[in-house]
């Protein structure tokens, strides 16, 4: 409230810095109430009270009160106390110095420390806190040597390399070409624009105080602050661009405070080097641009009276001549930066909406959104619950997954900066998520878990890629508790049947082939094939593989490629004619070796029986007391059924006999007793 | 030979005993088939005197077809009976549960997302997806926000490598769809972005942001947010409201954050929007020039806007979720609320 007139109650007051865009993180109540606020990196020149006063009046309107700056200087003229040189003009565009002697160091008053500590600040002395006031006031950092420490020169240059400096914190730095440093005759005394150095600090022996206001370049305070993992207000304020123009007023107020509070008279003058001046910056303002990019126009006097409000100077008429005052040169520095300060000055609420006048159709549904919506809808109507996981997978995961370095799952990509261990890879396969959401549940007593998910997994091999896949787990009870069902566990089968329904939904033809992986049960896995390619994998996963998890009983889980899917299936519907003619259906029991796959048999039936075997169905399977050792026995019910007439008894009977006999040929299959079923 | 009525009488008693239809048949055989007892008086009518025979056959016939009739009657109520008893004895306790046959359900964040998606292809907007592993280049560079930039602090990043890195928002989409096309561009792009921050309730790794822009001639500020209205209202009733004030992105000028009103306490504060009555849901602005210098748009011939929100927070106000991690714990007795 210093800095405006006329002053404000807290709720405008509040209401204004979210106008001006500024957000409000918390407000602790009071007499003082203290205000958290989040200032965007591009508004450097709010990261002081005046700043946010200026704002504050520019919404409001009212008049901002500068802090006093009037000096009483002394009879020395600083420039034979202190010489300056730059010898890195872009890293230090700018120096001020000025020199206060006969101070007496000690605590400051505590109307400062107060303020100093509600911003969140630590009272140190009253010449150090005196600056930092100045950096809470007025967005600047300057920094305070002692004069006696330091002599009077002042040279500011690049560092040596591995040249040395005890920073103020008490750390030894090691330096590089690349860090900019304040520095006497001879050696580095401050880190320009981050810290100063401890040799040459303010102590309480401190009797004449060395006054540094400078303008750093931020790019360089911003490499050599992360370079040395160093962050302070002063380095804060230089990376986002500090007001180059300001370094003589905020000198002369420090220099004021410091005097006032400590004694000490200021030597007369100020040493200002200046060689590469930042500004002035001039912008064209056209108000086409305005109203094109808005959707709302102005008036010429508006438009000027929005951007003076701010600060800045506009002449002319459209196009006008604008110019940045210095604080806004680090954010406005074209036309379109103009407009956000217009739209900001007349309210972005004011701003009228508009429906686009142009002719909007809604857009088609793409391809692959189809595709992956009918899986989801089918997956659910399977009873399945759909999961979201992580991308992110440990090395112990993958030690679990039990795979040799040629598998696609070994080919995981690490982060630099894992969030956690057991978080270092990216996942290259689903699984261990699915695991994980079956740990959880179960842990939770959670009795039946039939999940899927949709998502990318990550993979290195010759270049990064991502591909997105479909995860289906299964673990517990076939059915929820329930007095009409069994308390059966689900089994192989029960994810075959989801991932073959699926597939038929889909109009798919898949073929399931006994296959191998380390993290599967080796006689319970299945690769599945499509189009002619390998798609996925499913089965039963190895016990060892769940020993790394937290989980008893056991767990199927099927990974299917989702982009063969979504390039080869189709929408489109074709009907086909019902059949005209009756079937004929025969069942007929084979006894076939144990180890002999019964899709095999199925389609040798097929085969054997050409153009009139319109179905097979396995409709049992048997082995027990009538079946020899080694051997079970295949129930299968065949539909005969021709498209152009009836079929004759004589027919069908002879198309079974050779079936059969084509059977024991090529399986050494017999017909069990009582096979001929009609 | 037994006299009409006497047959007639015999008959009452048999069909009083009769309960089922073998009964009822048993009577018609033992009364009207063909040796029965109707039948053979009728067969003698042939012994009686002339006079009587008429009279006689007329009687005959008459409970004949009396009989005929009771005998339908009585097999049609035995059927009822019989049914009737049946379905007592079949009677269920409807109480009990049903064979259930349960549906799975799809993920809250899935579920927003298409709600999002359908809303805005509504007004024209068409999906488009990106990778989730995206360069420096397109992650920040052509997204106006250079190396050295302090801008690059307001995210964190997960790195793989130089140059290599997890995307921190979806707006790269943006620039790799405008490197492909010319304006009119419509579109609306959801996906997964990661975020180097520690997991709480209100913050995870890992989530979801729904990306969408249009770039074309004349498109203006006021349009943008005629077009978030009409989102707003489509999404959180038709009294929703909006409130937008000045931010900073790299890559829009001018860039606001929009607030939704709570939809909870119509803005009178609560634990929803934590006690301030408005709940930010996305950030929008202005295409920055700089990003169309990026992709070969001439800036002085078009224009664009751009918004990206956090699906998460919006299904967290949906649903009342009010905490993050739910998501990705999958517990199922969280997923089945949905």
């Amino acid at each position: 409230m210093d800095y405006i007139e006329p002053k404000v109650d807290l709720k405008d007051l509040l209401d204004s810095l979210l106008e001006a865009g500024f957000g409000i993180e918390g407000v602790e109540d009071g007499d003082d109430p203290i205000i958290d606020l989040e200032v965007t990196p591009n508004r450097p020149d709010c990261l002081g009270i005046l700043g946010i006063a200026r704002e504050v009046v520019a919404m409001r309107g009212g008049r901002l009160i500068f802090p006093d700056t009037s000096l009483l200087e002394g009879e020395e003229d600083v420039s034979d106390l202190v010489q300056v040189t730059i010898e890195d003009a872009d890293g230090c565009p700018r120096y001020t110095a000025r020199v206060i002697k006969g101070v007496k160091v000690g605590p400051s008053p505590e109307w400062m420390a107060r303020r100093l500590e509600a911003v969140g600040m630590r009272p140190i002395n009253n010449i150090v806190d005196a600056t930092n006031y100045v950096l809470m006031e007025l967005g600047h950092p300057l920094h305070a040597f002692d004069y006696d420490l330091v002599g009077g020169y002042i040279r500011v240059r690049r560092a040596r390399d591995g040249e040395l400096i005890l920073s103020l914190d008490g750390e030894m730095r090691r330096l590089s070409p690349e860090d900019l440093v304040i520095a006497d005759e001879d050696r580095a005394i401050a880190i320009a624009g981050v810290m100063g150095g401890m040799e040459t600090g303010i102590t309480d022996s401190t009797k004449n105080v060395l006054l540094e206001s400078a303008y750093f370049n931020p790019v360089s305070i911003r490499r050599t602050a992360k370079r040395l993992g160093m962050r302070t207000e002063a380095s804060y304020r230089f990376e986002r661009g500090a007001d180059p123009e300001i370094p003589p007023t905020a000198s002369a107020r420090c220099a004021k405070l410091i005097c006032e509070i400590s004694g000490g008279v200021v030597a007369k003058g100020v040493v200002d080097s200046y060689p590469k001046p930042q500004g002035p910056v001039l912008i064209r303002l056209r108000k086409e641009k305005i109203e094109g990019i808005l959707g709302v126009g102005f008036s010429d006097r508006d438009i000027a009276s929005f951007l003076e409000r701010l600060g800045f100077k506009v002449s002319g008429s459209s196009p006008f001549l604008v110019e940045v005052p210095s604080f806004r040169w680090a954010d406005v520095k074209r036309e379109i930066d103009l407009v956000e300060e217009i739209a900001r000055v007349y309210g972005y609420n004011r701003i009228p909406e508009k429906v686009p006048e142009r002719e909007i159709l809604p857009a088609p549904i793409s391809h692959k959104e189809l595709v992956l919506e009918g899986i989801r809808d089918i997956l659910c109507g399977y009873g399945l619950f759909e999961t979201i996981n992580y991308s992110f997978m440990g090395y112990n995961d993958l030690a679990s997954m039990d795979v040799p370095p040629t598998d696609d799952w070994s080919k995981a990509i690490r982060l630099l900066n894992p969030i956690s261990s057991g978080q270092e890879l990216l996942r290259t396969t689903l699984i261990p998520g699915l695991l994980r959401v079956v740990e959880r549940n179960m842990r939770r007593k959670v009795q039946r878990v039939q999940i899927f998910e949709i998502g990318k997994v990550f993979r290195e091999d010759d270049g990064i890629s991502e591909e997105e896949m479909l995860g289906i787990a299964l673990w517990g009870r076939r059915y929820k508790r329930s007095w009409h069902f069994g308390e059966d566990d689900v089994d192989f089968f029960d994810l075959k049947g989801i991932v073959e329904g699926l597939f038929f939904s889909m109009g798919i033809s898949a073929d399931f082939v006994r296959d191998s992986h380390p993290s599967f049960h080796p006689g319970r896995c299945a690769g599945i094939f499509a189009f002619g390619n390998r798609i996925g994998i499913m089965g039963e996963l190895h016990p060892k593989l769940l020993s790394g998890y937290d989980i008893k009983g056991r767990v199927y889980v099927a990974e299917i490629r989702l982009l063969p899917l979504i390039e080869e299936v189709g929408f489109e519907k074709h009907y086909v004619p019902i059949p005209r003619y009756p079937e004929v259906r025969r069942d007929i029991s084979l006894i076939v070796p144990e180890d002999l796959p019964a899709k095999e048999v199925e389609m040798a039936i097929r085969e054997e029986g050409g153009e009139l075997v319109e179905d097979v169905i396995l409709f049992d399977l048997y082995k027990g007391e009538q079946i020899p050792d080694g051997m079970k026995a295949l129930a299968f019910s065949i539909t005969f059924r021709s498209p152009e007439r009836t079929l004759r008894g004589e027919e069908v009977d002879e198309l079974q006999a050779r079936i059969v006999e084509a059977m024991g040929r090529r399986f050494g299959a017999k017909l069990r007793q009582g096979g001929w079923m009609g | 030979m037994e006299g009409v009525k006497d047959i007639w009488d015999r008959f009452g008693a048999d069909m009083e005993r009769a309960e089922t239809e073998e009964d009822m048949n048993a009577l018609r055989a033992k009364y009207l088939g063909r040796e029965g007892i109707v039948s053979k008086a009728l067969k003698k009518l042939s012994s009686l005197p002339r006079e009587e025979r008429a009279a006689m056959g007329k009687a005959l016939n008459e409970i004949k077809e009396r009989m005929e009739e009771r005998i339908r009657e009585g097999i049609r109520e035995a059927r009822e009976r019989g049914i009737r008893r049946r379905l007592e004895a079949e009677t269920i306790d409807v109480t009990l549960p049903g064979r259930a046959r349960e549906r799975g359900r799809i993920h809250p964040i899935t579920r927003t997302i298409r709600e999002i998606v359908s809303i805005f292809r509504g007004m024209g907007f068409e999906v488009a997806e990106g990778p989730e592993v995206e360069t420096d280049y397109y992650n920040f560079v052509a997204l106006n926000t250079p190396e050295d930039h302090p801008a690059r602090d307001l995210k964190s990043t997960f790195y793989i490598r130089d140059g290599i890195l997890l995307r921190t928002e979806t707006s790269p989409v943006q620039v790799r769809v405008m490197e492909r096309r010319k304006p009119p561009i419509r579109i609306i792009a959801p996906g997964k972005i990661y975020r180097y921050e520690a997991l709480d309730a209100s913050h995870s790794h890992t989530f979801f942001q729904v990306e969408g822009f249009m770039v074309d001639e004349k498109v203006t500020f006021g349009e943008l947010k005629g077009v978030l209205m009409v989102f707003a209202r489509e999404m959180f009733g038709k009294d929703a409201l909006l409130r937008f004030r000045p931010h900073f992105f790299p890559f829009t000028e001018p860039s606001a954050e929009v607030d939704v009103r709570c939809t909870i306490c119509k803005g009178s504060g609560c634990r929803t929007c934590g006690y301030k009555g408005w709940i930010e849901i996305l950030g929008c602005g202005m295409i920055d020039p700089s990003v169309f210098g990026y992709v070969g748009y001439d800036p002085e011939i078009y224009r664009g806007f751009a918004f990206g929100m956090g699906v998460d927070r919006i299904a967290m106000m949906r649903f009342g979720v009010d905490d993050i991690r739910l998501y990705y714990e999958n517990d199922i007795r969280f997923l089945e609320q949905f």
